[in-house]
């Protein structure tokens, strides 16, 4: 049978739509549209509700989109034409209601149907990123949220820094820093981020040099100020999560209070010799917050000496990593985070345990975030 | 009288002379604390408010993985091999 052939067999089996019609199918029948063109062919526009998904991919990737094989399935090519072929090998892999768009994207944009200029990564990107785009939880999409994602790093320390290097390989778009600190010759001991040259330079310099060593593409926001009560809500609120890398309990708290009142995730890690935490915080208005597993601070001698604090300069690249899994699981909403659990790592004796971590009926985030001020915090000074 | 575990945190090993985690002998998880102070006198006011009703508010107690807030607070009885975790927060970043 020749192509032609095939075509007019095709167009008397496969059921077609005109466009005009698609938009009230995925409205009232729940159904899914997808433009099969080549990636070169959407670059200057597809249909506003489309997913894309080029001829190519179609029979190894469809089940990633549409996994129930009843959902209605909306098939659109340039004319019409592969929109047949395509749906005939959607039918033939078990999915029962399939359409061919009559006249595909050029009849959609006759019509006047709305349309959108898809956002894609470059030929550059796609080779850069190519391990990321092979996993079907991240893929293109993923990768795209992951460029446009701003997090927000508190501290460029033993835990900052790991977590800013892994963050800006992976693509994290805008990457901001918060850390007053010059760096110092006992900083080179864990916080890899910093080396023998960047000796008494900012940290945020120094960390901001590194990351585009790593990445040129990733922008940099750099605050080389201290968080304190006046300034924190300021310097979280441009950010879709925050990193809690800090190291005092000043910091905790407050970072804690702002992300509870703002609404963004705080993925929090804290370590001292040889173990760590990990969790993240205020995932949620359902979400459990610093404040709900430690309502008040721990008094000096509940809390590790200044004078024998230490940790091993391995350890914060274990937590500063488990972190960064953390936070591309939340930006890209994929996965279960550790909301309301702690992961709990003694790297002295191989244990990793997780601990329950409930929501405290009376504690701060359980009010309305327009009634939570940000108050100063009195603690005492002890950093590692 | 079950044989428990206890981990202890940080700030209480150098009381108990460096140990990471001790087994005592305890029934419940109040049992248990007050059983620290067999090390040092000082361990279980630093754990407990002064009553012994409650555990300070910086202080989270976990038997086998689990809040004892969820198991019956410092009452919680515990089982042979109950394993205690002691959780204090850090602040080292």
């Amino acid at each position: 049978m020749s192509y032609e052939q095939r075509a007019v067999h095709l167009r008397a089996a496969i059921p077609e739509i005109p466009a005009e019609q698609v938009l009230d199918m995925l409205r009232h029948d729940d159904a899914v549209l997808i433009d099969v063109r080549d990636a070169e062919e959407v670059k200057g526009g597809l249909p506003e509700p489309a997913q894309h998904l080029a001829r190519g991919q179609l029979e190894l990737n469809i089940h990633h989109l549409v996994d129930d094989v009843h959902r209605p399935i909306a098939v659109m090519c340039a004319s019409g034409l592969r929109s047949l072929f395509a749906a005939e090998s959607l039918i033939n892999l078990g999915y029962t209601k399939v359409f061919s768009v009559r006249g595909g994207f050029k009849q959609w944009k006759d019509a006047g149907l709305p349309t959108r200029v898809p956002q894609q990564l470059s030929v550059f990107d796609r080779e850069r990123y190519s391990r990321h785009l092979l996993i079907p939880e991240v893929g293109e999409k993923g990768q795209l949220r992951l460029k446009s994602s701003r997090v927000l790093l508190l501290g460029a320390g033993g835990l900052g820094s790991p977590v800013a290097l892994y963050l800006a390989a992976a693509g994290v778009g805008t990457l901001g820093i918060v850390d007053p600190d010059v760096v110092e010759s006992s900083n080179l001991q864990r916080q890899v981020i910093h080396g023998e040259d960047q000796l008494g330079k900012l940290k945020v310099d120094s960390a901001e040099a590194a990351i585009h060593r790593l990445n040129s593409q990733i922008k940099v926001i750099k605050h080389p100020v201290l968080l304190d009560e006046s300034n924190a809500l300021s310097l979280l609120q441009d950010y879709d999560l925050v990193v809690d890398g800090s190291d005092n309990f000043k910091a905790r708290y407050l970072v804690n209070d702002a992300c509870v009142k703002l609404g963004i995730p705080n993925v929090h890690g804290a370590i001292y010799r040889f173990e760590g935490y990990v969790t993240t915080f205020a995932a949620s208005d359902e979400a459990p917050c610093y404040r709900c597993m430690y309502p008040e601070l721990p008094p000096p001698e509940m809390a590790p000496s200044c004078a024998e604090a230490g940790v091993l300069g391995v350890l914060p690249g274990v937590i500063g990593l488990l972190q960064a899994v953390e936070v591309i699981k939340l930006l890209l909403g994929i996965g279960r985070n550790l909301s309301g659990k702690m992961l709990r790592v003694d790297a002295l004796n191989n244990e990793f345990s997780m601990l329950d971590i409930d929501k405290a009926e009376q504690c701060l985030c359980s009010h309305h975030r327009d009634e939570i001020q940000i108050k100063p915090i009195e603690a005492f000074a002890c950093a590692i | 009288m079950s044989v428990v575990h206890i981990n202890l945190p940080v700030p209480l090993r150098k009381l108990a002379k460096g140990a990471t985690s001790i087994e005592c002998q305890a029934n419940t998880v109040l049992d248990a604390l007050l059983k620290l102070d067999e090390i040092d006198a000082s361990i279980s006011a630093r754990l407990l408010e002064d009553d012994r009703s409650a555990l300070k508010r910086y202080i989270n107690v976990y038997v086998d993985g689990k809040h004892i807030s969820k198991t019956g607070g410092l009452q919680t009885t515990l089982a042979n091999s109950s394993k205690l975790e002691i959780v204090t927060a850090f602040a080292g970043g």
